[in-house]
């Protein structure tokens, strides 16, 4: 039962992951005082976008870009399977690796530079991952997910990690002030650039498994309490969309520095507040 | 009487080393040589057997001598084919060839040498043939870092000299097997041991002598990057590493560990192709000795992992360097934009090979993700272990941005159109050879250990496909068009960008020999 | 099989060009995505990006200069698509109509299917040309 649950959950995820999307741009869109596009807005798009002329640039570049798409539900599959922290953090830099170069096997300039933009951010997002599955790691003595979400709440050791994550988020989402990689005024979405028609959407139902894969390493932070999980998620959906929508893009470097000093450091406190306050 | 053979060939090894030092007018290496023939006629003159027998096949020399014979023995093969395309005499290409061969040979003894003064002759002849290999172009700077390499490792010889002759001083045994089995025998010789290894194996202060290798023909810098030489260093500190005393494990494992991040954090200003795979190899490698010097059961299987499947992915690494270099005429990154066009299975070994490096699901991957894990469970019990945990996540994911950076060349296909030409099978037959043997190894290790198989099945099979179909499909049926540069028909030109961290270059030194020195302090 | 060609009509990505406007008729676009008129609620997106449009909003006349440029972008939108001309200068020319450096409206290089007058245009009227527009991507 359980184990086809899981799988429909995987299954299903490019679907139900656009409407998390759609209530993000309309969360968006009221902390503008706008209306804001319905809510099956993504849905909308996807069937459009289905309809639209096939056109590619080079097969490669469309070939990696499917392997990026496919490597991700992977790894969302992995999540929902409840499998280890390490090897979906790595299945997921590999995911990007492969989206990366499909940014550079065109002869773009904007798909280049987000390409570029794109490696150096995940240098910075990858190790605070890592720290964070470690600490993790301390708390519940696994890297399981399954075993993660049976163990009782911890959540006061894991104070620090949220925190780290939180600045882990948007730029794994590419969303401001973290969004240099995609930087839609300055580089046109980076590496999205050269796709259209249903290639496009393939780039756009991974957005909402990106989204999936971060805010479920938010959700195990509260292991078996599944309500005060859903509260930490929300609270930090809530809380990216509202720093999305006041902060303006920092450059790449400010980016790495950011990430290193904050979202880092943020993990290193974790661990040392883990080992000398909770244990 | 192979002792006395032994003996009497290290003599005429060291007074050849001050022909040498004469030759090149090198004085350091004239007082090097000289140091340690007298240390050796003390240590001969004091040695005395044991029981113990003075060559030892245990299961970690059966392993080194696997790695050692088949990658050696493919960059060997693949070798003779090199030479072709060198410009030299047909005798210097033969003897060449002897020499990588009897490289191998070395090797091959200087693994199973159980006795230290065996073991400093065979270290001695890996100096030698090094030496000689990187001789080989007869230029001006191939003997000035010729020279250079000589210098060092002879360093690396006298620091082994004195820890055998501090042994004999306080009557302790020369055999391996009898150290290591003396768990309070902690002393100053053990250090020594230990920098010979960080000599040996391009440690800070010392890694000019490997980078400077790189001016030798090709397979010199494969059998030195992958298969040998630099092998030696993380073998000795696996031997030694039982024996190790808390702080000195850990100070190994620090400064190896730093020295991982530093120089991942170098190589990513250069823009020659064997420099960054070069600055890869000592980054790994101060992995392998950082994670080697822990000696615990489970860091021995990591080192293990990341000894073999390093040495075959350099291997292959280093044999593309080669081709790229005599047959595509490259030699910077730079010059590598649009190679995916000109030479696509050639481009996509190397990207595959870069993937094996550092990505799923491949061996080196498994290594790290084996030792986050340990990390996670060493340091609950300790926690200053925390600092081995940011160089390792740092240095990680620096060395993934340092190979896709070059990825990016790769693939471009810009301005820079080559022409385009085929890589003939018997130039790649042998990184093809050590490829397939990479993942029946990968496939060997994947059953061995239920709990990575899935992973590895998923995206192992995505890998294939993903490799596939970059060759079937093409897509013919779709529509084409250009690229979107804000309406303009021409196209802009993009190049990579470069990280120098050149200026902090001297207090990474500073902080290595720092290293260095409590180290030898604390083994005081 | 759904009819997703119905679809068109609810998610219209635009794209904005200015062939050389006085920058008049792009502000009002910019104020029809603002809180006060929200195009975003239709679903429109200003995408910036020619290979995922299905408007294509040009402003100005067309100016020899833009001439090449407008030509690739309008190829490199995939069909189904829509040209919305905004403003009098890109739909007749308007105050530089035969003036030596311009080639009066774009319709003159590309088929418009809605024509949206005004110097400046309101962002009502511009909202009423893509409500027109997609009424018309509809049908194609």
């Amino acid at each position: 039962m359980s184990i086809v649950f899981s799988f429909m959950l995987g299954f299903f995820a490019p679907i139900y992951g656009g409407i998390f999307y759609g209530i993000d741009r309309v969360l968006k869109a009221k902390m503008q005082r706008r209306k804001g596009p319905p809510v099956l807005q993504p849905f909308y798009d996807m069937l459009k976008l289905f309809s639209k002329t096939k056109f590619i640039v080079n097969a490669p570049h469309t070939i990696w870009m499917i392997f990026y798409f496919l490597s991700l539900w992977a790894v969302v599959f992995m999540i929902f399977f409840g499998g280890n922290l390490l090897y979906i953090i790595f299945g997921h830099l590999l995911a990007t690796v492969f989206f990366i170069i499909s940014g550079y096997s065109v002869n773009s300039i904007f798909s280049q530079l987000g390409s570029n933009r794109k490696l150096l951010s995940v240098v910075a997002y990858e190790p605070i991952l890592i720290v964070n599955a470690i600490c993790i790691y301390l708390v519940f003595g696994t890297f399981e997910i399954s075993e993660i979400l049976a163990a009782p709440n911890n959540f006061n050791s894991l104070v620090f990690t949220f925190l780290s994550l939180l600045f882990v988020v948007p730029t794994v989402l590419k969303l401001s002030p973290f969004d240099a990689s995609k930087a839609h005024q300055e580089i046109v979405g980076g590496i999205e650039v050269e796709f259209g028609g249903v290639f496009y959407e393939l780039v756009y139902a991974a957005k909402f498994l990106e989204m999936i894969f971060v805010y479920s390493f938010i959700f195990i932070l509260a292991s078996n309490d599944y309500i005060f999980g859903t509260f930490l998620v929300v609270f930090s959906f809530f809380a990216v969309a509202l720093v999305d929508n006041s902060t303006a893009r920092i450059k790449i470097d400010s980016l790495l520095k950011a990430l290193y000093m904050y979202g880092f450091g943020l993990g290193i406190v974790s661990i040392f507040w883990i080992l000398l306050c909770c244990i | 009487m192979v002792h006395f053979l032994i003996g009497f060939f290290d003599f005429v090894l060291l007074l050849y080393f001050m022909k040498v030092g004469f030759d090149f007018k090198n004085i350091k290496i004239q007082i090097l040589a000289l140091i340690q023939l007298i240390l050796f006629a003390f240590a001969e003159l004091n040695f005395t057997h044991s029981g113990s027998p003075d060559f030892i096949i245990d299961e970690l020399a059966i392993f080194m001598m696997i790695i050692i014979n088949i990658v050696g023995g493919a960059i060997a093969l693949y070798g003779i084919k090199y030479m072709l395309y060198e410009d030299a005499p047909k005798y210097k290409k033969d003897i060449f060839l002897v020499y990588l061969w009897i490289f191998l040979v070395i090797m091959n003894f200087a693994v199973i040498s159980n006795n230290l003064l065996y073991f400093f002759f065979f270290f001695e002849l890996t100096t030698l043939s090094s030496f000689l290999l990187i001789k080989f172009r007869n230029d001006d700077i191939s003997n000035k870092n010729a020279i250079n390499a000589l210098l060092l490792n002879m360093i690396g010889g006298l620091f082994l000299l004195i820890a055998v002759c501090l042994n004999l001083f306080t009557n302790h045994s020369i055999y391996i097997n009898e150290i290591i089995q003396n768990k309070d025998y902690i002393s100053a010789a053990m250090i020594f041991v230990v920098f010979a290894a960080f000599i040996k194996g391009a440690m800070k202060p010392f890694e000019s002598w490997l980078l400077g290798a790189m001016v030798a023909p090709t397979p010199v810098s494969a059998l030195l990057h992958s298969a040998t030489m630099v092998k030696i260093a993380p073998f000795l500190v696996l031997k030694f590493s039982p024996v190790f005393s808390y702080e000195i494990s850990f100070l190994i494992t620090l400064l190896g560990m730093f020295l991982f991040f530093i120089f991942a954090l170098e190589g990513l200003g250069k823009n020659s192709f064997k420099e960054i795979l070069a600055y890869s190899t000592i980054s790994l490698l101060s992995l392998m000795i950082a994670v080697a010097a822990i000696g615990t059961k489970e860091s021995y299987e990591i080192a293990l992992l990341l000894i073999f499947f390093h040495a075959i992915s350099k291997a292959i690494l280093f044999m593309c360097a080669g081709i790229l270099e005599k047959l595509h005429h490259i030699k910077s990154i730079d010059d590598m934009q649009g190679l995916m066009s000109a030479d696509k299975p050639l481009a996509l070994l190397i990207l595959v090979s870069f993937a094996t490096v550092a990505l799923p699901p491949f061996g080196l991957f498994f290594a790290k993700l084996f030792f986050v894990e340990y990390l996670a469970k060493l340091i609950q019990t300790d926690i200053l272990y925390i600092f081995i945990i940011l160089f390792f996540v740092v240095g990680s994911s620096i060395l993934v941005l340092l190979y896709f950076k070059i990825a990016s060349l790769l693939l471009s296909t810009n301005n820079h159109q080559q022409t385009p030409a085929k890589t003939p099978l018997s130039f790649v037959a042998s990184s093809y050879f050590l490829f397939v043997f990479m993942i029946l190894s990968i496939i060997y290790l994947v059953t061995t250990k239920s709990d990575i198989s899935i992973f590895s099945i998923i995206f192992g099979a995505l890998f294939v496909s993903l490799i596939v179909s970059l060759f079937v499909f093409k897509f013919n049926n779709l529509q084409k068009i250009s690229v979107y540069a804000c309406g303009e028909n021409t196209i802009g030109q993009i190049g990579q960008f470069y990280f120098d961290f050149e200026k902090y270059a001297k207090y990474f030194l500073y902080v290595a020999i720092f290293l260095w020195l409590v180290l030898f302090g604390v083994s005081l | 099989m759904l009819h997703i060609k119905r679809f068109l009509k609810k998610s219209p990505w635009v794209l904005h060009y200015n062939t050389g406007s006085c920058n008049g008729c792009d502000i009002e676009i910019l104020a029809c995505l603002s809180p006060r008129y929200d195009l975003e609620r239709l679903g429109v997106l200003n995408t910036g990006n020619p290979k995922q449009a299905d408007i294509f909003l040009v402003t100005g006349p067309l100016t020899h200069r833009c001439h090449d440029r407008l030509l690739q972008l309008y190829s490199q939108i995939p069909d189904p698509k829509v040209v919305v001309a905004v403003g009098s200068c890109t739909c007749t020319g308007g105050v530089f109509k035969d003036m030596y450096n311009v080639n009066n409206g774009i319709d003159s290089l590309i088929p418009v299917d809605v024509y949206v007058p005004g110097c400046a245009s309101s962002p009502e009227l511009i909202m009423d040309g893509i409500v027109k527009a997609l009424e018309i991507l509809e049908g194609k």
